[in-house]
């Protein structure tokens, strides 16, 4: 018998009458007396034609038995097989074990591992079941990150086919015109210079928009403080100079923290919108630009104001779009914009455009101010 | 290696010293593109080579950064994944060990590709046992160790653990742990 109950330690030993006159061990943590058979199990397969009598049960000998404990808060079921013993012909022996689905139901009923036959294959059910539950995991990680390649790919498809665009329009443009006015005669070259330096000089910038466009994929924020009333003072003056303009400035700044951001980025970004204004200011109309800067300790935001020319409201929704100019007198590159709104992304801010035709435009940034690690 | 083991690595290294250190230890393992799931089997040399890395990068000795491997791999990816698994022997770590090597046949099953190592318990009396652990791949037992120590956490188990011998058996590298309770 301790053959038996190390085998198969969720075994019944039934009678004539089918009372239950022993049970394996393990079975005696779920069934805690005896009893008559059916008064504690019933039958889910063999379902039709099978009763609880001794001889029904053995009409059904060759048959997986699959046999439910009631009487529990969660029903358990066992897979098995009836056979009569050799030895003991009035008895009928119940050989199986419980068939669990996850590793929680072991615990649930109070098992252990140790409860079941080395050579059960219940536990390594369980185990594979847990192991398909990694697999799924491992699938919708898998499913999630060819998205993610997808959505970049996509992305970079779209930026190449606006750069090739740009390269064979707005690139080779200037150097078609800078190429025809150098071969004029030494008189007008010389006349023409200024233009062909200008335009060499905007190609330039482009392709300083693109390198930082690229930068911004492949360099990760590097977060420092940012001293922002230093920052803009300089790019202002900057471009003062390189716009040969001398716009009035009214900054204002509330300063509750200190500002812990990616200066890289911060610098280009705030490039872009100041150049921007300078740029577009009306200098017929007494122009002034204004720099609001509010520092939070959760959030930094930036709002830039010019008096300019302003923006046509049909093309307010595509100025952040690459290579896009509101007009073919616009002067610039078509980039910068795009790379603003690229890096503000990537620092999981905003920004906000508000713009009448010849009144003025409102760019609002928001960004969050990060905490030291 | 399977790719719990590597998330192990990944995961205590972006924990304690961040994603930037993480990328570079990829770079310099020449396997920046690799995802390690739960139930793919990797080449033991990517296992190796994050190991090597990150001791050089992160300044650590090898051996060292291997036993934090192993105790991570049990306090954040095993208790993740594994957890009910580990209590099904009950809530004790000397039960669990004596379960250890049924639990590597096991996984042969299911994986008949990958070469789990092997262990061998022997139960001197009721409070000392020796862990025999054997494999094909050289230099781990610190992160065995390492998996050890993670348990006797786990199971919140007072116990010593020493390595007590450390040699070759039949083309197997083979440590022996000896845990009093």
């Amino acid at each position: 018998m301790l053959t038996i109950k190390k085998l198969f330690p969720f075994f019944l030993r039934l009678d004539e009458s089918l009372h239950i006159i022993e049970r394996g061990p393990s079975m005696g943590k779920l069934l805690d007396d005896e009893g008559k058979f059916e008064d504690h199990f019933r039958f889910i397969r063999p379902n039709f034609g099978i009763d609880y009598t001794f001889n029904s049960i053995l009409d059904f000998s060759n048959q997986v038995f699959i046999i439910e404990l009631k009487n529990k808060p969660t029903p358990i079921r066992f897979k098995g097989q009836f056979i009569m013993h050799h030895e003991f012909e009035e008895e009928l022996w119940f050989c199986g074990s419980p068939w669990l689905i996850a590793m929680e139901n072991l615990h649930e009923n109070n098992l252990f591992v140790t409860d079941f036959a080395l050579h059960d294959t219940a536990i390594d059910t369980i185990l594979m079941m847990n192991q398909n539950l990694l697999s799924m995991e491992d699938s919708n990680k898998m499913i999630e990150d060819l998205r993610l390649k997808n959505e970049t790919l996509e992305k970079i498809n779209e930026r190449l086919d606006s750069i090739i665009y740009a390269i064979t329009h707005d690139f080779r443009a200037p150097l078609l015109a800078s190429i025809g006015l150098l071969q004029l005669t030494d008189e007008l070259v010389a006349e023409h210079l200024p233009d062909v330096l200008y335009t060499l000089k905007k190609l330039d910038q482009t392709i300083i928009n693109l390198n930082e466009l690229a930068k911004n994929d492949k360099v990760e924020p590097i977060l420092s403080t940012v001293n922002i009333q230093e920052l803009v003072n300089e790019i202002y003056k900057n471009y003062q100079i390189i716009f040969k303009t001398e716009i009035p400035l009214q900054f204002s700044i509330t300063e509750d923290a200190p500002l812990l951001s990616d200066n890289f980025r911060i610098r280009i970004i705030l490039s872009n919108l100041i150049s921007n204004a300078i740029k577009y200011s009306n200098l017929e109309k007494d122009p002034v630009i204004s720099i609001t800067v509010h520092i939070k300790p959760e959030e930094f935001t930036f709002e830039i104001s010019d008096t300019g020319e302003g923006i046509e409201p049909k093309n307010l929704k595509n100025i952040f779009k690459l290579f896009y100019r509101g007009s073919v007198k616009s002067e610039g590159s078509g980039i910068g914009l795009y790379v603003t709104k690229e890096m503000v992304q990537l620092l999981k801010g905003s920004i906000l455009v508000e713009s009448e035709k010849n009144i003025g435009t409102t760019f609002t940034l928001s960004l969050p101010n990060y905490k030291p690690v | 290696m399977h790719g719990v083991v590597n998330q192990a690595i990944e995961g205590l290294i972006i924990e304690r010293f961040g994603k930037d250190k993480w990328e570079e230890i990829l770079i310099a393992a020449n396997c920046q593109n690799s995802t390690f799931y739960n139930n793919q089997n990797y080449p033991d040399s990517t296992t190796y080579d994050l190991a090597i890395n990150a001791s050089k990068i992160l300044n650590i000795e090898l051996n060292d950064i291997l036993f934090e491997f192993g105790k991570y791999w049990v306090l954040t990816i095993a208790k993740q994944k594994y957890e009910v698994l580990l209590r099904s022997t009950g809530d004790d770590l000397f039960e669990f060990l004596i379960q250890l090597p049924n639990f590597h046949s096991r996984v042969m099953l299911y994986y008949p590709n990958i070469v789990p190592p092997e262990f061998k318990v022997k139960q001197l009396n009721n409070n000392t046992l020796h862990l025999h652990y054997y494999s094909k791949r050289p230099g781990l037992f610190p992160f065995v160790s390492g998996i050890l120590e993670g348990l006797k956490i786990f199971f919140d188990t007072h116990c010593t653990i020493k390595m007590i011998e450390s040699g070759e058996e039949k083309g197997y590298h083979k440590n022996v742990f000896e845990l009093v309770f």
